[in-house]
């Protein structure tokens, strides 16, 4: 604590003795803190235990604002007495400057040698692979970390803090947030390597958070925490507040005693207001470094576009945030040779790329304050493969493919196994600058075409019944004989799958229903389901939440899950805008637990940190996200009440009309009445039934229009005499 | 101790009170609270024209946590756009108005009248992070820009919600008495905009509409590559307007209404002033389309951090206080000026009153008719006399 405090210390000092410069680069490390500052609302602090770390925060600010300011004061004191000769003046200002600073530089190499592990860090890492169908994945991966600090809120320099802010007033231990726009194609992308397990995930925003904090205080904190993510990251994530809207799984999703809430939010939107606070979260933003090839029509003309926000903060650890942009591009095919041959498709080039083609610009330079920057390529273990039997070593340039650029370093992934393990080029960003821009691309040479593998079973969610009344959730699963590959085809042995899955409480779902075929055969429930664990939902409060510990057979080639439901009436304010258009249910996550994504690169010097790869290493189960289910419910329709009052009533005015007109109608008397007013009709009356506005009347009334003298009658009258007498006179005149 | 502090804590309390008691609190800073309602792709000009005036209150000063930006839809991401994550407000395309520092503080189903009644009134749940609210005070010039699809008193949410004429005024008045403005505009570009603002009866505040009852508001034109129109009339000739202009000009709002050409537009702009002090030449428009600050110049340095206390600095923004003060008398003065006149021309003649009165009782049609009755007889007469 004290020696912390001495750092600062010295730290004000030494910016003190450079000047401006010092001060500027400060200025340069500015976090957005009026938004974080602005987005963390004091009125609710859950509790008021909250309030004394924010306190103490400032009252050690305090403490270090006072350690600095005396600085100044003593150099003017030093200057000020008038008696000494100028000289000797001098040299004792420089001795004092001099001691200062070799005070402070011992004091920094004494931090630096002993809290190594004590300082915020900040990597940036850039992934790119080209994949099976002609497309390129670009995966930007940056992470910061706050050291655990004794006193919360202490002063950042890299890290941001607004997330300090937000894990310490939420007592958060972990959080993910993802934005994601498209679907991750599983097939064809992967899904039995640690990019599809951690960074393919369901369309629309989801959000899980595990709390440090007692059982009860957990759904109020979640709801406060959502509407400050909303905030942050200008999304509607406080939609998640309601508690139909988020659940509390157990083991289905990630193991936990009851403090992780989760939910997802699958029709949000994502664009570049959600990336901008994202950005801001850097320490360089977008302006240097990696991030600054975040060229935003390109990003989001991609076909899958993810980005995501990790969280973690421990007590031994401190604060760790990995802050990951996951892109599936279209490089500008213009630019690639097709090869000139009739074999049709399959004698097609992959197309080449830069990352001047993907992102519209080239890398000049790191990060500054980034400890590492680094850009890998990574060339799948199905290439290496065919490149190896073709004879040739797997270095950057080979009959296959030539990478543009040397790089500085190449990793092969460890197996034990016989298949070729996938290799990774690195490239070290701080070798490049502006003059020297980084702009490494792939030239393929031969066509060639490979296979990403694939998770042990596609699933699939679908919609069955039609109408709009009765209908069924579907879960499908087709094996890619995976197991067959990796472990040989013996039959007597399962696979374990862990389904989750939550459903919103206007899709009521009957579990009682649940029935599953196998290779179309219908099973009992108890061979298949091992363990299973149902919250049905409640009406307006609770969706219902389905965590399911599936057995599947090896040889089995495909099962379907299928579950009946209901739709639900939602009250008339409770639609959306465009309920027309139907409602999304969230997507369902498939495990399998038995399964492994993580890979082993050979062991490195310490100095190669790249939190990438250590991600890469880290176990993860096998995951695969299923489609965003649209549900069509019973929608109110204002038209359709007017349209049936306006037809009946128009039906019974016919009715009606012409049964009186056939009662009451006398033809013969009307008849007669009519002639006796065609003999009687004059100019006069004429003209006063006229402007009295009314149709002709029957003579006898208007034979005596006086009788029903009205003072407007006789002055239009009059007015009508002095128009024919002015007419009269200027006639004549 | 504790009798000092409470005496204390009573003094800074009811200093507190005065200062929001006197009506002549001081313009020191500047909101914007930007609405687009309408969702729905072929809708995509409204959020042009939303972001249009974004980007111009922004280049003129306004920063990004005073601007409450609603948006009803997605129209950068929306699969429909042909350039993703850009937004047009032209078809030369010079300008993207979603740029790479665009904040969105509410947007898609989040877009409601109850939502657009907190902010304005600021009654928010306590969960509600402080960048959507609107944290406006009594010094507070504030923007209020909305566009959409309206009609004869309404403007359409989402196309399943109405704002009334009475909402927007009970809004404005909720907000008059919370001192959470000093000075609103009111812009509106929707059709029949004008009867957006009939009802509003709270002082300070100007609103200016696209078109009047009965009209229409117009789109500019349409962008054959997006494939709909991108901007509205009233909205593009405002922009027109304001490009010429930087933060330091002094172009008056009485320029910019006058800016407007009904010829041009297709509609009637309507400006409602009544409510509001100040001559309208004499208010600069970036008083309320940017933000910009009246220097008030002390005789000391870092004097300003001890105004509460300071008697010397009252006195120095005294003057300009008084300066306000005068203003207003004058302006009022002048108001009251005329109405004298007007009601002395009208007393003038004694039997207008009568007139006045029988109209107001009895049926106007007969009286009308006994008027052109005389007015027959007395044609006869005088041309009888003639002869």
């Amino acid at each position: 604590m004290a020696r912390r405090e001495e750092g600062v210390v010295s730290w004000v000092t030494l910016s003190y003795l450079s000047g401006g410069n010092v001060m500027g680069s400060q200025n340069f490390f500015r976090h957005p803190v009026e938004r974080s500052m602005s987005n963390i609302s004091p009125k609710n602090l859950p509790s008021k235990h909250y309030k004394s770390p924010a306190k103490k925060a400032t009252q050690q600010l305090l403490a270090s604002n006072h350690a600095a300011a005396p600085k100044p004061h003593l150099g003017g004191a030093l200057a000020a007495p008038p008696s000494r000769p100028p000289a000797l003046r001098r040299l004792l200002f420089l001795s004092l400057l001099l001691l200062l600073l070799l005070a402070s530089l011992v004091r920094a190499a004494v931090a630096a040698e002993e809290g190594e592990d004590e300082e915020e860090v900040f990597t940036e890492e850039l992934l790119l692979r080209p994949l099976p169908d002609r497309k390129t994945l670009a995966h930007f991966h940056f992470r910061s970390s706050a050291p655990p600090s004794a006193a919360a809120g202490r002063h950042h320099h890299v890290f941001p803090k607004a997330i300090a802010q937000l894990v310490q007033q939420f007592h958060i231990s972990e959080l993910e947030l993802s934005f994601t726009q498209g679907r991750w194609n599983y097939e064809r992308w992967g899904g039995y390597d640690p990019m599809s397990t951690n960074y393919a995930k369901p369309p629309g925003v989801e959000l899980w958070a595990a709390f440090d904090l007692p059982l009860g205080e957990i759904d109020a904190t979640w709801k406060n925490l959502t509407h400050t993510l909303s905030g942050l990251f200008c999304a509607s994530i406080n939609f998640l507040e309601s508690s139909t809207a988020f659940s509390a799984p157990r083991w289905g999703f990630k193991l936990n005693e009851g403090n992780l809430r989760y939910g997802a939010l699958p029709r949000e939107a994502v664009c570049t207001e959600n990336l901008t606070p994202w950005l801001k979260l850097l320490p360089c933003r977008d302006k240097a470094g990696i991030a600054s090839l975040l060229y935003r029509p390109s990003i989001y003309k991609g076909y899958y576009h993810s980005q995501k926000l990790k969280l973690t903060s421990s007590q031994s650890s401190g604060i760790i945030i990995d802050q990951t942009l996951t892109v599936v591009l279209q490089p500008d095919t213009l630019r690639g040779k097709q090869l000139h041959s009739t074999d049709g498709q399959e004698a097609q080039l992959q197309p080449s790329w830069s990352i001047k083609d993907l992102f519209n610009r080239k890398l000049s330079g790191k990060c500054l304050i980034s400890k590492s920057s680094r850009v890998f390529v990574e060339i799948e273990k199905d290439i290496v493969d065919k490149s190896d039997k073709s004879g040739a070593e797997a270095s950057w340039t080979n009959e296959l493919f030539v990478l543009s650029t040397a790089p500085n370093r190449v990793f092969k992934e460890l197996k034990d196994m016989d298949t070729q393990p996938s290799s990774l080029y690195v490239y070290d960003v701080s070798n490049y600058n502006n003059d020297k821009p980084l702009d490494v691309g792939i030239t393929w040479k031969l066509p060639l075409i490979w296979y990403c593998t694939p998770a042990p079973y596609h699933a699939n969610r679908f919609l069955m019944g039609s109408g709009n009344e009765r209908g069924s959730i579907a879960l499908s699963f087709r094996s890619t004989n995976l197991r067959k590959q990796v472990y040989g085809s013996s039959n007597d042995c399962s696979i374990k799958a862990v389904v989750f899955q939550v459903v919103p409480w206007y899709v009521k779902v009957y579990y009682h229903s649940l029935q599953i075929f196998i290779d179309g055969n219908s099973k009992a429930i108890s061979e298949v389901v091992d363990k299973i664990h149902v919250t049905p939902s409640v009406d307006k409060l609770l969706p219902g939440s389905l965590e399911m510990l599936l057995r599947l057979p090896c040889s089995m080639q495909s099962a379907t899950l299928s579950l009946d439901f209901d739709k639900g009436f939602l009250h008339i304010d409770e639609y959306p805008p465009d309920a027309n258009q139907g409602f999304d249910i969230p997507s369902a996550l498939v495990t399998f637990p038995e399964f492994n994504s993580s890979r082993s690169y050979p062991e490195t010097d310490t100095l190669f940190m790249s939190p990438l790869l250590q991600t890469f290493k880290e176990d993860g189960v096998i995951k695969s996200y299923t489609e965003v289910l649209l549900v069509p419910l019973t929608t109110p329709d204002f038209s359709m009440p007017y349209n049936v009052i306006t037809f009946t009533c128009t039906v019974l005015a016919l009715y009606f009309g012409s049964l009186l007109n056939a009662l009451r109608r006398r033809i013969g008397e009307e008849e007669m009445e009519l002639k006796k007013a065609a003999a009687k009709r004059g100019l006069i009356p004429l003209l006063i039934a006229k402007l009295r506005g009314k149709k002709l009347d029957p003579p006898q009334q208007g034979s005596s229009p006086t009788s029903l003298v009205s003072t407007k009658l006789l002055l239009k009258v009059v007015f009508v005499a002095v128009v024919a007498v002015a007419f009269h006179y200027l006639s004549n005149s | 101790m504790l009798p000092l502090m409470l005496l204390a804590i009573s003094i800074s309390s009811s200093s507190a009170a005065a200062a929001a008691a006197s009506p002549g609190a001081m313009h020191n800073n500047n909101w914007a609270v930007l609405v687009c309602t309408s969702r729905f792709w072929f809708n995509y000009r409204h959020m042009a024209n939303t972001l249009s005036l974004y980007r111009t209150v922004k280049r003129l000063g306004i920063p990004d946590e005073r601007i409450i930006l609603m948006l009803a839809d997605d129209m950068a991401c929306n699969p429909r756009n042909n350039y993703p994550a850009q937004v047009f407000n032209n078809e030369n395309h010079q300008l993207n108005l979603y740029g790479d520092n665009v904040e969105v503080d509410y947007r898609g189903y989040e877009v409601t009248v109850e939502n657009f009644l907190r902010v304005l009134t600021g009654r928010h749940e306590s969960a509600v992070p402080r960048s959507k609210r609107l944290l406006s005070d009594e010094g507070s010039h504030i923007l209020l820009y909305m566009t959409g699809h309206g009609g004869d008193e309404f403007l359409k949410f989402q196309d399943s919600e109405e704002l009334q004429s009475h909402d927007l005024a009970d809004a404005v008045k909720q907000m008059k008495e919370k001192h959470r403005f000093k000075e609103l505009l009111i812009m509106v570009d929707t059709c029949q905009a004008a009867t957006l603002f009939s009802q509003l009866q709270s002082p300070g505040v100007l609103a200016i509409g696209s078109s009047m009852k009965g009209e229409n508001s117009y789109s500019h034109h349409l962008d054959s590559d997006i494939g709909v129109s991108v901007v509205d009339r009233f909205t593009f000739y405002t922009l027109a307007f304001f490009e010429k202009l930087n933060m330091y000009s002094n172009a008056s709002l009485n320029s910019l209404f006058n800016s407007y050409n009904p010829s041009m537009l297709l509609s009637t702009a309507y400006y409602r002033m009544d409510l509001y002090e100040r001559p309208l030449n004499e208010v600069p428009v970036t008083n309320f389309f940017g933000s910009v600050m009246k220097t008030i110049h002390t005789d000391s340095a870092y004097s300003g951090f001890v105004a509460a206390d300071d008697v010397e600095t009252i006195l120095s923004t005294g003057d300009n206080l008084l300066n306000h003060v005068m203003l207003r008398n004058k302006a009022s003065q002048r108001r009251s000026n005329i109405e004298e006149m007007k009601e002395a021309q009208l007393r003038s003649h004694g039997w207008t009153d009568v007139l006045l009165e029988q109209l107001d009782v009895k049926n106007a049609d007969t009286i009308v008719m006994y008027g052109l009755g005389t007015m027959g007889i007395l044609l006869a007469i005088s041309t009888w006399l003639s002869m």
